[in-house]
């Protein structure tokens, strides 16, 4: 028991790694394409383990994210308590493809939030192609979900 | 948790804090310190994401002894030209100090530059930013111009421990005060969103401007020191019918060769001003005794006035 409770540092680890992974330079035809790890991660672990990991956490990791793309404070702080809001643990029932449909809206709808506080703040354009990070991040879900799982599993953490 | 109620409400906090925080943070600079001591935390991630780019520079390094001989002699030529011309500059500020002196106008700070290089932050890509290798540790601050050799560059944004945020002229929300550097006509230059270009508002159709002018910064708002190359004009539409001229320009400065920058911090305004405001505040108030008594002076005066608002035209103009 002891050994199983020390295994939770995975959590915190993945949600690391993915913040780095977020902030990793990109080739620049990637640019607009590129997946939101800190998404997938934060989807997951409120899946997975929503006694540890909550709206409450995703906002902080939003803050996290505000501080390394010198965003305005706050900016992915709300739309990342959303996407933890949305990822209730009841989604694990649905099929893969139900959850890739709604990991693709929340993802649409947290883009949506910061490129409509850079619209706000400095006059940026709206532009489509923004999105594309939103169907990238979807498309990747099943991946991510395969994967995390079995890191969990090997952890012993248990699911709630 | 299983209560339906009590995560809407948390969100609902959460989202006011959000958008509390983030009214904060633009409309005022409370939370840049705070921004300051945080961006302790991005340093791990800075120092993982700078590897590979380090580990290529240091192979890089290892160039054979001709090569680096050869680029050695090259730089060696270059900055004996570059001195010759500095030794003409140098006594063009003498001269165009006494001149001041002269003129009684205040005395412009000297200014210092520092060296940073340009590293990726992984910023969102429609906003027109770089960021630098330089925080605030180096004395890099909010609204600091920073510049190429070519033109002016940006102003930083953000400043963290170890690094900050530049974002350029082109940037949608940016704009900079300018001159014509022909005539001294001031104008805005505002950025579009779009690498290479900017756009002059609010020039009357009569604006003696043409195509090919050289703007330059003109010191208004204090972020940029007077004088500095900022683009030059590539389109002008004339509407009869449309009381503003339509100008575009072309930045000088262009991002996408750049490697390094210069950060420009202008020196200390303390000890100049405060030696130099007696003698800038006493002068107008001895003419304007003076002016009833003796009324050609004031046309002095008045020439005095005019002149100093086109001092960076002909400091500028020797330099090219």
């Amino acid at each position: 028991m002891k050994n199983r409770d020390r295994r939770w540092f995975i959590i915190p680890a993945t949600l690391i790694l993915a913040l780095f992974l977020n902030v990793l330079p990109y080739p620049g035809w990637l640019a607009f394409a590129r997946p939101d790890w800190v998404t997938l991660a934060l989807f997951y672990w409120c899946l997975a383990t929503p006694q540890w990991v909550g709206i409450g956490s995703g906002w902080l990791m939003g803050l996290m994210l505000d501080l390394l793309q010198y965003t305005l404070l706050g900016q992915h702080a709300l739309g990342k308590a959303l996407v933890a809001a949305v990822a209730r643990p009841r989604l694990r029932l649905r099929p893969l493809w139900q959850q890739c449909a709604v990991v693709a809206v929340v993802a649409a709808l947290d883009i949506g939030i910061v490129v409509w506080v850079h619209h706000v703040a400095s006059g940026v354009e709206v532009r489509l192609c923004y999105w594309q990070s939103a169907v990238v991040t979807a498309l990747l879900w099943p991946v991510a979900y395969t994967v995390m799982r079995k890191l969990r599993q090997r952890s012993g953490l248990v699911r709630a | 948790m299983v209560s339906p109620v009590t995560p809407l409400y948390r969100l609902l906090l959460l989202a006011v804090l959000s958008l509390a925080l983030m009214l904060v943070d633009y409309n005022s600079r409370l939370l840049a310190g705070a921004r300051a001591v945080g961006s302790v935390l991005n340093l791990p991630f800075h120092g993982l994401i700078s590897l590979p780019g380090a580990s290529r520079d240091w192979w890089a390094g290892r160039e054979s002894g001709e090569a680096l001989y050869e680029k050695y002699s090259a730089l060696l030529a270059k900055q004996a030209v570059l001195e010759a011309r500095l030794q003409r500059f140098d006594a063009l500020q003498a001269e165009n100090r006494r001149l001041s002196e002269l003129l009684a106008a205040p005395r412009r700070p000297g200014e210092r530059v520092q060296f940073a290089e340009i590293v990726d932050l992984g910023l969102a890509p429609f906003t027109h930013r770089v960021g630098l290798n330089r925080g605030v540790e180096a004395g890099v601050h909010l609204g600091q111009a920073v510049i190429l050799p070519e033109g002016v560059l940006g102003q930083v944004s953000a400043a963290g421990v170890g690094r900050s945020v530049v974002t350029l002229l082109t940037d949608p929300g940016h704009a900079i005060p300018v001159q014509i550097q022909r005539n001294g006509r001031r104008a805005i230059a505002r950025g579009l969103g779009v690498l290479g270009r900017l756009e002059l508002p609010f020039l009357s159709a009569q604006t003696d401007i043409k195509n090919g002018d050289v703007l330059v910064t003109s010191g208004l708002g204090g972020n940029f020191p007077p004088g500095y190359k900022v683009a030059r004009v590539s389109e002008i539409v004339t509407d009869n019918t449309a009381e503003f001229l339509a100008v575009r320009a072309t930045p000088f400065a262009d991002i996408r060769s750049a490697e390094h920058v210069l950060l420009l911090a202008v020196d200390a305004p303390a000890p100049p001003s405060e030696s130099t405001a007696p003698a800038t505040k006493s002068p107008p108030t001895v003419p304007a005794t003076k002016s009833p008594a003796v009324p050609a002076n004031s046309a002095a005066a008045a020439a005095e006035t005019a002149i100093p608002t086109k001092t960076p035209v002909p400091t500028e103009t020797p330099a090219q």
